[in-house]
């Protein structure tokens, strides 16, 4: 017998000489989590006029497919104030007019909820009690001088949301 | 037409609306910093399919109400001279930042006050501004014509609020109003904080008939810095002709906020009458 | 062969008397700050975040290993946030064993040489709208020695 073979046949005698009936030992410990309370901005679409002619203003309303679009989300039932920065003129191979701007906001993501004017004064509303989300909606009216040049025009759109309850 | 303007024409054209969706999850809505550990941090997650740009800064800002009583919050770059800004002496890291798609960033929050800072409380507004990287849909790709699409930014302000010393706060309710016009009932709160730091709490207010029946109610989250008048509207329906009791109460119950953020102050409350003919 | 030798080796070092076999709850299971609607997972084998059992006093053992693992997590005024355990958030390492990962789901049978690490990862899933504070469950791990 070699010495390994000895060293095993000790072990398994100490593991017979230690085992006995079976027997049970628990112990605990505690999962924690924090779960902290969010805001959420999102783009969901940007405002789209797609292509326009020389001289003829062109609107894209806030029922349109192609209007802008944003999500809210946060705390149910909490008040927030909404402002918006907005370009006066896009900009590309000239500057383009833009103005007339239509606003509407809703607890669900579809219009017919409260108009309101984005280029105005602060905006408020309330996030829906359950799901804590807003929807808006945003339109304008472009208008392309009988001049105007030929090219993509481009600008952005920034919504500013704030809680008003802090 | 130049060549570039071409090329954007036709990428414009080329990008679906539906793709455009960009924004960012800000977690807490508030930080609350003690003077002893000078660090705070919020967590940034971009829920969407795309990278999100992200870049921190501060400014200066606090509810207030207008003489409608209507509230806003206008968030200014710097803070005048007498207000107790932490403005100037707040960091962020980093203050720039590409999030990926479904991944998430740990913005640090750090401090370095004046020597000697005074004890008291000391405000400022976190500005977590995002966009994607996509340009806006378009018409046709035509080199004779003129294609417009505007981009979308979104910038979360949230509340940054530091303590030094030991704090209280406390508020006086001065008498509310109540008026009644189209199935609503208006009410106004006016509000004055005591102590030395603001005032965070809840306004509960209820729209109770001669019975004591619930007629309508409304619950609102308060921050009062100074002075605050809101005005609460409280759908209520048709009322009948009689006397009706307008109950408010003011508490520091706040349940979107961790408990140690939110200083304790005894509940106020009062109540006022208003009658339908 | 070197095993074997090792065991015998460790064998001559032990002192005459083991200390009573115990199984003890070492660290906490700890998801930090979740986000409202964005699920959070802890790997077993984080070495910060994951929870930590240890099994100490025996020689060698066979064991059975098992798990009463919550559903929730309980949070301020009766919200709770449900929890998951994935068939290999756990992971058993032993002596002569590196990190095996298991199904905590599952009895799960091994052989504890002298003392043994169980770790235990989880995921948690917030709704949207989940309410905002601090939530707690607890996780007991029950060993059978045969």
């Amino acid at each position: 017998m070699n010495t390994a073979s000895k060293l095993s046949l000790a072990v398994l005698a100490l593991t017979l000489v230690g085992a006995s009936a079976a027997q049970a030992q628990s112990a605990n410990i505690t999962a924690t989590a924090t779960v902290l309370t969010p805001l959420t901005l999102t783009g969901t679409a940007n405002l789209a006029f797609g292509n326009v002619f020389p001289g003829i203003a062109k609107t894209v309303a806030v029922t349109d497919a192609t209007s802008g679009r944003f999500t809210i989300a946060g705390n149910p039932g909490s008040q927030v104030s909404m402002t918006f920065t907005l370009p006066a003129n896009l900009t590309g191979p000239g500057s383009l007019a833009i103005g007339t701007w239509t606003g509407d906001h809703n607890n669900t993501n579809t219009t017919g909820g409260t108009l309101f004017t984005p280029s105005g004064a602060a905006t408020l509303a309330t996030l829906d009690a359950g799901t804590g989300n807003r929807f808006l909606f945003i339109g304008a009216t472009v208008t392309p001088t009988v001049a105007q040049a030929a090219g993509a025009y481009s600008g952005t759109i920034t919504l500013n949301v704030v809680y008003t309850g802090l | 037409m130049k060549r570039t303007n071409r090329m954007l024409a036709a990428l414009l054209a080329l990008t679906p609306a539906a793709a455009v969706a960009q924004g960012v999850i800000v977690a807490p809505h508030a930080v609350f910093i003690d003077h002893a550990t000078r660090s705070g941090s919020i967590t940034l997650y971009n829920p969407g399919e795309n990278p999100v740009e992200v870049t921190v800064s501060f400014g200066f800002g606090y509810p207030t109400t207008d003489s409608a009583g209507s509230m806003s919050v206008e968030v200014a770059d710097s803070a005048p001279a007498n207000e107790p800004a932490a403005t100037a002496w707040l960091q962020a890291f980093p203050r720039r930042v590409t999030i990926g798609q479904q991944e998430r960033q740990t913005i640090r929050l750090l401090a370095s006050p004046p020597a000697g800072l005074p004890d008291g409380e000391y405000w400022a507004r976190l500005i977590v501004s995002a966009k994607g990287g996509q340009v806006p849909v378009a018409g046709t790709p035509d080199s004779g014509a003129i294609t417009v699409g505007l981009t979308l930014e979104v910038r979360t302000v949230i509340a940054v609020v530091y303590r030094k010393g030991s704090l209280s706060t406390g508020l006086t309710l001065a008498a509310p109003s109540a008026t009644y016009a189209n199935d609503t009932v208006a009410v106004r709160i006016p509000m004055t904080r005591t102590g030395t730091a603001a005032y965070v709490g809840t306004a509960r207010v209820r729209v109770l008939d001669a019975k004591g029946a619930l007629k309508g109610e409304d619950e609102r989250a308060l921050g009062v810095y100074y002075t605050l008048d809101p005005r609460v509207d409280i759908p209520v329906g048709p009322l009948a002709p009689g006397t009706y009791k307008v109950v408010v109460t003011l508490s520091t119950d706040r349940g979107d906020l961790p408990p140690k953020a939110v200083l304790p102050a005894p509940p106020a409350r009062d109540s006022v009458e208003f009658t339908v003919r | 062969m070197t095993r074997t030798l090792l065991l015998g080796l460790a064998l001559l070092a032990l002192p005459r008397a083991l200390p009573a076999q115990s199984v003890t709850g070492i660290r906490n299971l700890t998801f930090g700050t979740v986000i409202p609607g964005v699920p959070t997972t802890v790997l077993q084998n984080d070495a910060v975040r994951s929870g930590q059992f240890r099994i100490a006093g025996v020689i060698v053992r066979n064991v059975t290993i098992g798990f009463t693992l919550p559903t929730v997590m309980n949070g301020p005024l009766g919200a709770t946030m449900p929890i998951t355990f994935l068939n290999n958030s756990a992971g058993f390492t032993t002596v002569f064993q590196g990190n095996t990962p298991f199904n905590p789901n599952t009895p799960y049978n091994e052989t504890v040489w002298f003392n043994a690490t169980i770790t235990l990862g989880g995921r948690v899933n917030p709704t949207p709208t989940q309410r905002s504070g601090n939530y707690t469950a607890n996780i007991v791990m029950t060993v059978i020695f045969l």
